[in-house]
């Protein structure tokens, strides 16, 4: 009798499915010959997923299953309610039960670290900061296309990102882990600049932004003239507060492998070389150097790790440099908390390490495969699901605003908030949960858009295991470190500062380093050819 | 004579105490003033701390702080609870592991002695490691998200303490006081209960104020194994969180905007100033009572004579 | 020492049946040392065995056991670089300078904490120790508010009006080895006088009756007295500073210095280098590489400093 109910039920479901994969979601490119196949293998699978489901709630016995990630500053203290929410709903939805394991950022690295490694139960996490290629190469993630666990249990997720994301995730071919739904590209070049200066200075923002466009394109010159009349009206603020970021954020390189040490400085040709030799390094310390001197540049920044965003709110300084993506400007003159201008001085770009800096991962030692994938499955496709672990509940940390928004719920705020899941861009699809107040309402299809203009590197998806030279990584970081922000932030010559500093990269190994990464940038090219 | 003697020495004696108690007042202006600008800095409004750095003279003063601290999340008031707690079993617990093994170890003739001895040392240079111990204290023995975890890993007893006060044992407590009371019929357990112990006072109350110290300090063991049971969470396992936290998203926040929005809400200077004084507080105001025991001296009568 | 048993005249029978009953006598004790040793054995020797991740390529489906070994390859890093030198230099100098001169100020202060009779002394009891019980981070911003280039108390406070420069003390090494000299006293004498403090306490006071009253004086009381009392415990105390001469105290090098390049030949030290190099690797294997060798040389330093120790004073010794 149960049988034949799950037949019906599995055919029902087919016919559903099939209905609805006519009309099919914006998100598939749907020509793929993989995504094709997988397509017509999740169509006959289908009934393996619901029976999965029957099985566990038949039984009454319900896996637990835990899911770990970080929140900035640690487990908000409504994560026993919203975790019992969610359980309930996936109890119904799945059969299983959730566990939110949310650690802190600091600790994150050393505490999953710690979990994995001892073989804590951890079925599903985020590799952020704990290194997606070192956790596989410790063997802590699970080929997500074993069995066809993926097409047959997640083929929502396959469905709901983009191929190309997906493919990136990919090591020596194998699928360890999934990105999320966010900001892939970054804008480079870009400037914030607190607008009560400009209005000081007489400059005329207003009328040069481009129809609909959040930042004003502009040169690097114009930004020069800018610093200097800032310089010239205020004297006693520091014009610009540079960051560590302050080279990713203005030379065009794709730093492949996560690191520094050996980058392709053309995005477009597979040649690994040292950007601290180029041109384009050179002129920005030059220019660091000469603003450092003008004093523009505090004196204390080498040992002030305050933000150039909360310099500018305690008024310390009119402008920093800022990574770029549609949604920073209501962002940044939030957190500085005045208006401010963006000036974008070069193009968008997607670097190979921004796909799967922060996948998601089902631990190789998980005794739940199947449910844990289904349940990573609805985070993707569930909009309820997908708006509890961004925001919480409703009616009780957020409510719908009339035009379409979400904002705080009544005798609620920033700091009394129960659950401020403050790293929606870590969960795996923000873009089907609600928009909050200040956004704008289209800022999803606008980060596609981004996403997809942006100018991607030939490497997407290259990844570096350097366990066979790690001793020089150690070495060369330690150099890097020691060098690297008296340069960029204009306290040494760049005349003698940078030829030291290269000697001294090289004597740790850079040679080595960057002829590893190069031979395995061709291995890749060759297997990925292969692949496609 | 003796009366000359005695005008000598008390006008040496003056002399010397003015010396010492100079010497001292400038060693502990030394150690108040840097204490004094942090307290000043936790009361100073954060953007003001980052135009004008840390001044005694704050241009705006600000509580701000000391409320994010108290609303944010979890509750400082149960984790002073906690602290107290720990620290209070902690310490007697550390106190009873230490001595009686000390003491056993200062027995002259104990056969193994210079063994185990060495066995205790070496537990203070190597070390296994932070994997195999996690391995150990949450595989092994069940200990994760449970209040043993803040009391046993690596605080309970440690070779420094062990040996300090074995040392202490060979010199301070004289063999022929415990002779004298093995004849008078005394067992071991009670001699060392009545007769050592006592003489050895200075040396407990030390190690018990090491211990004591190392407990309300300590923020590793939480940090490490408590996940989800945050009502466990000993003040300054709290605070050392948020500093870390704050501490990362400033790290991060330059490189990854994300965090900069995380971080835009927290006063993340003074909060850090407020997080040590609140930490501090109970310290200072429980240390002047534990003090007794060292101010007072021993008189130990006719043995030596 | 008395010869109790000569001296009440027993017959060599019952001299024997005394060292039996003294033989069974330490049962007790055993007994007493029991939980100790449980403890430490389930706390630091069961974990102990762990030290062989040093030694091997780790993959979590070997575990700690099934893994592959990999020799000595996580050691490489702290040896074949040009910064080992730096790191080991940097890192043994300090401890010897900090052993030196942190013994010396902290017999100071417990011998003058310990004459002074006025109330008072409580208070500066406290008020030394307080330094201690803060965490790096924090003196790391206090020394920031004395040193910052723009603001700091001395290039504002003392530098200015003097008509001096400011001097950026954040990249000038020549000034740092001091600084942290300066800064690890202030941090730890208020602690480590209390070990002191706590022995001179104990000593009897008849010897300094006595001296006093054949017209010593106070300092010679102190040099005759007071410091060959303390031998056995500074002697104790330094033995161990020793086996902890290749670890540093990562708060005060990594923290003080806030991380600044400038001052890397200077302040970089072996648990530096390795926090630095390893931060974004991850890598338990060579993380216990560099636990494991600091811990190797302060046990054969240790070993030999204390065989040394045997030879001019057996009872000094640590064992």
């Amino acid at each position: 009798m149960k049988k034949i109910l799950v037949l019906i039920l599995s055919v029902v479901l087919s016919v559903v499915s099939l209905a609805g994969c006519g009309s099919g979601s914006s998100n598939t490119t749907g020509k793929e010959t993989d995504t094709q196949e997988a397509a017509t293998v999740a169509e006959d699978n289908l009934s393996l997923a619901e029976q999965a489901i029957a099985e566990r709630k038949e039984s009454g016995n319900y896996p637990t299953i835990v899911m770990a990630f970080l929140n900035w500053t640690g487990a908000p203290s409504g994560t026993e309610r919203i975790q019992n929410l969610i359980s309930a709903y996936t109890e119904e939805k799945l059969g299983i039960h959730v566990r939110l394991e949310i650690l802190d950022s600091s600790s994150y690295s050393q505490q999953m670290t710690l979990m994995l490694a001892s073989g804590e139960q951890v079925d599903l996490f985020n590799a952020v900061y704990v290194g997606y290629s070192s956790s596989v190469n410790k063997g802590y993630c699970l080929d997500m296309e074993e069995n066809d666990l993926i097409q047959t249990y997640g083929q929502g997720i396959l469905d709901t990102m983009n191929d190309v994301y997906v493919n990136a995730c990919r090591i020596n071919g194998t699928l360890y882990g999934v990105p999320q739904q966010r900001d892939m590209a970054i804008g480079m070049g870009g400037y914030v600049i607190a607008a009560e200066y400009l209005d000081g200075i007489g400059y005329d923002y207003a009328s040069m932004y481009t129809e609909g466009s959040e930042f004003i394109q502009t040169t690097p010159e114009e930004i020069e003239e800018i610093f200097e009349k800032l310089h010239e009206t205020y004297p006693n603020i520091y014009v610009f507060a540079p960051q560590e970021s302050f080279v990713r954020n203005s030379v065009v390189y794709d730093d492949i492998g996560g690191d520094v040490f050996g980058v392709l400085m053309d995005m477009n040709k597979l040649e690994v070389s040292n950007v601290y030799s180029s041109e384009a390094f050179k002129a920005l310390c030059e220019k660091a150097y000469e603003w450092n001197q003008a004093g523009y540049i505090s004196r204390d920044t080498l040992t002030d790790n305050t933000t150039g965003a909360a310099q500018v709110k305690a008024g310390t300084a009119m402008a920093y440099m800022s990574a770029l993506k549609p949604g920073i400007a209501a962002q940044e003159a939030g957190i500085v908390g005045r208006d401010i201008v963006v000036f974008q001085t070069s193009e968008n770009i997607m670097r190979s390490g921004a796909v799967a800096s922060m996948p998601w991962c089902i631990s190789s030692q998980s005794e739940n495969q199947t449910a844990a994938m289904q349940f990573l499955e609805l985070c993707y496709t569930d909009p309820y699901l997908s708006n509890l672990l961004c925001w919480g509940e409703e009616e009780v940390e957020y409510v719908k605003t009339e035009d379409g928004h979400i904002t705080f719920a009544d005798g609620v705020d920033a700091q009394s908030t129960e659950w401020y899941n403050n790293v929606n861009w870590e969960m795996p699809n923000q873009f089907i949960a609600e928009i909050w107040e200040g956004n704008d309402l289209a800022i999803w299809d606008k980060m596609e858009k981004f996403n997809n203009e942006a100018n991607v590197t030939k490497a997407l998806g290259f990844t570096f295991d350097n366990s066979s030279v790690t001793s020089e990584y150690s070495a060369l970081k330690n150099v890097y470190d020691e060098y690297i922000y008296q340069l960029i932030y204009g306290f040494t010559n760049p005349e003698t500062g940078i030829p030291e500093m290269i000697n001294k990269l090289e004597v740790a190994g850079l040679q080595k380093y960057m002829d590893a990464k190069q031979t395995a940038l061709e291995e890749w090219e060759v297997s990925n050819k292969i692949s496609e | 004579m003796r009366l000359r003697n005695s005008k000598h020495m008390s006008r040496n004696n003056k002399m010397f105490q003015i010396i010492c108690n100079g010497i001292m007042f400038v060693l502990s202006a030394c150690a108040i003033i840097p204490m004094l600008l942090l307290l000043i800095s936790s009361f100073t409004d954060n953007d003001t701390l980052i135009r004008n750095g840390y001044s005694f003279l704050p241009e705006k003063i600000s509580f701000y702080a000391y409320e994010y601290v108290f609303q944010s999340g979890n509750s400082i008031i149960s984790a002073y609870g906690i602290s107290v707690a720990l620290t209070v079993i902690g310490t007697c617990s550390s106190l009873i592991l230490t001595t009686l093994l000390a003491y056993a170890l200062s027995k002259k003739d104990l056969p193994g002695k210079t063994i185990l001895t060495f066995m205790v040392f070496f537990t203070m240079l190597f070390n296994g490691g932070l994997v195999p111990t996690y391995i150990n204290y949450t595989r092994v023995f069940d200990l994760k998200n449970t209040f043993m975890a803040l009391l046993i890993p690596g605080l309970l007893m440690n070779g420094f303490n062990v040996l300090l006060m074995k040392s202490y044992f060979v010199t301070g407590v004289p063999t022929e006081i415990l002779e004298a009371a093995y004849i008078d019929g005394a067992k071991e357990f009670k001699t060392f209960y009545l007769v050592a112990l006592p003489l050895a006072k200075p040396v407990v109350a030390t190690i018990g104020l090491f211990a004591g110290i190392a407990y309300w300090n300590d923020w590793q063991n939480g940090y490490i194994y408590l996940t989800t049971r945050t009502d466990l969470y000993s003040v300054q396992n709290l605070l050392n969180r948020m500093i870390q936290n704050i501490q990362f998203l400033t790290q991060s926040g330059s490189s990854n905007t994300n965090a900069s929005v995380g971080l835009s809400t927290i006063p993340s200077v003074s909060v850090q100033m407020a997080v040590a004084v609140i930490g501090i507080l109970p310290i200072i105001v429980v240390y002047p009572f534990i003090q007794n025991s060292f101010v007072k001296g021993i008189t130990l009568g006719g043995v030596k004579g | 020492m008395a010869e109790t048993t000569g001296a009440l005249g027993l017959t060599a029978a019952q001299v024997k049946s005394k060292k039996m009953k003294s033989l069974k006598r330490f049962i007790p004790i055993y007994v007493m040392a029991l939980p100790g040793l449980v403890y430490l054995f389930i706390n630091n020797y069961m974990p102990l065995p762990g030290l062989v991740l040093a030694f091997k390529n780790y993959n979590v489906k070997g575990g700690i056991w099934g893994s592959p070994w990999a020799g000595l390859s996580n050691f490489k890093y702290l040896f074949a670089t040009q910064d080992a030198f730096i790191i080991t230099r940097n890192t043994i100098c300090y401890n010897l300078t900090f052993i030196v001169i942190n013994t010396f100020c902290a017999i100071a202060v417990a011998i003058i904490l310990s004459e002074i009779t006025s109330k008072a002394k409580k208070f500066y009891q406290s008020a030394i120790l307080l330094p201690h019980l803060i965490s790096a981070v924090i003196i790391s911003y206090l020394v920031y508010a004395f040193l910052s280039t723009e603001n700091g108390f001395i290039n504002n406070a003392i530098l200015k009006p003097l008509g001096q420069e400011f001097i950026s003390w954040y990249t000038e090494k020549k000034y740092w080895p001091f600084i942290l000299v300066i800064v690890n006293i202030w941090k730890s004498v208020g602690y480590s006088c209390i070990i002191y403090l706590s022995t001179i306490v104990g000593f009897d006071k008849g010897y300094y009756e006595a001296a006093a009253i054949d017209g010593a004086t106070k300092w010679q009381q102190i040099t005759r007295i007071t410091i060959p009392l303390l031998k056995p415990t500074i002697i104790m105390l330094v033995l161990m500073s020793v086996g902890r001469i290749f670890y540093s105290d990562f708060g005060l090098f990594y923290q003080v210095p806030r991380n600044s390049g400038a001052l890397y030949s200077v302040t970089n030290t072996i648990d530096t280098y390795v926090y630095r190099g390893l931060l974004e690797l991850g890598d338990i294997t060579m993380s216990a590489a560099a636990g494991f060798y600091q811990s190797l040389v302060g046990f054969v330093l240790v070993l030999s400093a204390n065989l040394f120790v045997r030879k001019i004073d057996r009872d000094s010794a640590l064992f």
